[in-house]
């Protein structure tokens, strides 16, 4: 080999074992130029390896070096941490801007259009339920959730429920309707109530 | 045994195994003879000094753990260095997330021995954190390979064989780290 040697295969010859390479290496052998490149390679790598090994044997040195890394990292070691910052940053920012934009249409977050709808309807019927109530002709009694009749009796006694409850074996809270006696809802299931 | 400055080979720590079948050393012995060297490698596998001597403790309690085992392994020193190899990629390969913190401990002003040389003497603070900045930014094989080769010293077979690399790769991943150092550092200057 005559010609001299371009960086790239002056690292490579660097990196390579001995007993390869052997045209490289008889040119270096012989050309002062690119023995003298060689060696300036070898004394930079002797210097990169001798400040990364100093580095790690001193924990004051590493921590420094470290707190240091960590200010310019977003600058130039991380890309990954750069883009995951932007992408979350602009994720951030889109939500805020979508709430905005919404909040600046009229959308309250306290009501949906299907709970607008209904209180009015509530608050229309309220008072009828109650006056309803009060003519004694259902009672609802919500801590038991049993229905009564007229007569005050629970209908889990006379027979003449309404609605009646039981709790089935997995606690779900289960309703009978009038006449239904079969299955977990006969008289003898000893269900109701 | 004092502490020592000099920069142990795996070939010398072969060498000096006991494969005449003589007393197998003192666990203490074993501590004190790697201890530093162990550390400093995890360290820079990891790029981190906390996480380096999570890994180096592993290491150390892998070691009780074979001397309970009663296997003795020919030599300690190689024995040691694959561990750390292993307890670094798993290290890494589990908690890949740590490297978002960067709250070190307190400093502890625990320093190694160091093997500083005249070349390295004219190396300014500045220029060293920009080396290590660079080391760091490395990819894991890169760093990984060029510890192996050009600190410890490992010829590129043994290197292949505890990464699992072919030689080619091996080469290449020192290229490319070699490389991307000496542009570090040419720049700094």
């Amino acid at each position: 080999m005559n010609a001299c040697l371009n960086e790239k295969e002056l690292t490579r010859l660097f990196v390579s074992d001995a007993a390869e390479m052997p045209a490289a290496r008889a040119h270096v052998a012989e050309c002062a130029a690119c023995a003298s490149r060689y060696e300036e390679m070898a004394r930079d790598a002797r210097i990169i390896a001798g400040t990364i090994a100093s580095a790690a044997a001193s924990r004051a040195t590493l921590q420094e070096y470290t707190a240091k890394r960590a200010v310019d990292g977003w600058r130039s070691d991380r890309p990954y941490a750069r883009v995951a910052g932007w992408f979350a940053g602009a994720t951030a920012f889109g939500a805020a801007a979508a709430i905005a934009t919404m909040l600046a249409l009229g959308w309250r977050p306290a009501r949906s259009p299907q709970m607008a709808s209904a209180l009015p309807d509530v608050a229309k019927t309220a008072p009828v339920a109650y006056a309803q109530d009060q003519a004694g002709r259902i009672t609802f009694d919500p801590i038991s959730a049993i229905a009564y009749d007229e007569g005050g009796s629970a209908a889990a006694g006379s027979g003449d429920a309404i609605f009646t409850s039981y709790s089935g074996d997995d606690g779900n809270l289960l309703f009978c309707a009038p006449g239904d006696d079969s299955g977990m809802c006969a008289p003898t299931a000893g269900n109701r109530g | 045994m004092e502490r020592t400055a000099t920069k142990p080979s795996i070939e010398s720590e072969i060498e000096s195994g006991q494969p005449g079948g003589g007393a197998p050393p003192e666990l203490d012995e074993i501590y004190r003879q790697h201890h530093q060297r162990i550390v400093r490698l995890c360290r820079m596998m990891l790029s981190d000094a906390d996480e380096g001597d999570e890994a180096a403790q592993e290491v150390f309690v892998r070691m009780l753990a074979q001397r309970r085992s009663g296997v003795e392994p020919a030599q300690w020193g190689a024995w040691l260095t694959r561990v750390a190899i292993n307890a670094c990629h798993d290290r890494r390969r589990s908690g890949w997330w740590k490297w978002w913190r960067r709250d070190g401990r307190e400093l502890v002003d625990s320093d190694l021995t160091t093997y500083r040389d005249a070349e390295e003497e004219a190396i300014t603070h500045e220029q060293g954190a920009a080396i290590w900045r660079g080391f760091s930014a490395l990819s894991p094989r890169q760093r990984e390979v060029f510890v192996l080769r050009q600190i410890e010293g490992w010829p590129t077979r043994e290197v292949g064989a505890a990464l699992n690399l072919t030689d080619q790769a091996v080469k290449l991943h020192l290229f490319r780290a070699v490389r991307r150092l000496r542009e570090i550092l040419r720049s700094e200057r």
